[in-house]
């Protein structure tokens, strides 16, 4: 007697790092007005911004690099080595410029701005990886979906 | 030698010298994890493609995860 197999679906290649993405932004949306609000008590107004531009930042890197990878492996595996390094390179460009950028501007709190910046990378990608986790040890699996 | 230390007597500029080349030293480590991180990524896609979905889902994480390093390295320059 054999045992049945179990079905197990494969992830979708196409667009899975968009779909990542889109699950961190999800998550961003869900925590920047508590963010934002924090910051905004403790430090006013260059706080809140700070924060505010710091979480916008992190999510469009994130769906950048996403869209970018996505794109890569389109075309061929090989382009995917390429693309990953381009957009390490991309996004410290731009991590650099807006740093630049938020020491020229006064209404910004810099510490604010940069440490939601690691925070919220940090944070978003460890919150991230509890679900990844989950589903790929067992892909039918998904943590606390809502019931409609 | 003395000139050298004559061109660099503001301690500004040489803080920020010295920032530049603490953050370039910083890239370097997570620039060789990325590529390392992606080569067999590719390489595993390549003995494996049906497993590419999962493979790319944990090669984006870690990407990301080792871009948190560079992060870290040039905004502590700002702060």
């Amino acid at each position: 007697m054999t045992s049945p197999t179990p079905k197990v679906t494969p992830p979708d290649p196409d667009g899975i790092e968009s779909r990542i993405a889109r699950d961190i932004a999800r998550h961003a949306a869900m925590i920047s007005p508590v963010v934002v609000l924090v910051t905004g008590l403790i430090w006013g107004w260059g706080g809140a911004l700070g924060s505010a531009l710091a979480l916008a930042l992190v999510v469009l890197n994130f769906l950048g690099a996403a869209a970018l990878l996505g794109w890569a492996a389109r075309i061929a595996p090989e382009t995917v080595m390429v693309a990953a390094m381009g957009g390490y390179l991309l996004s410290l460009v731009i991590f650099i410029a807006a740093c630049v950028a938020m020491k020229q501007v006064t209404a910004v709190d810099l510490p604010v701005f940069c440490f939601t910046l690691i925070g919220a990378h940090l944070g978003l990608l460890f919150w991230e990886l509890r679900s990844i986790s989950l589903s790929l040890a067992s892909p039918g699996l998904r943590p606390a979906q809502k019931k409609e | 030698m003395h000139s050298l230390f004559l061109a660099v007597t503001d301690a500004g500029e040489l803080k920020s010298g010295l920032s530049a080349v603490g953050y370039g030293l910083a890239a370097i480590g997570p620039g060789i994890g990325i590529g390392y991180l992606v080569g067999q990524s590719v390489q595993a896609m390549a003995r494996q493609p049906e497993m590419a979905g999962t493979v790319r889902t944990t090669m984006f994480l870690g990407i990301a995860f080792a871009e948190a390093l560079a992060l870290i390295g040039f905004v502590v320059i700002f702060i």
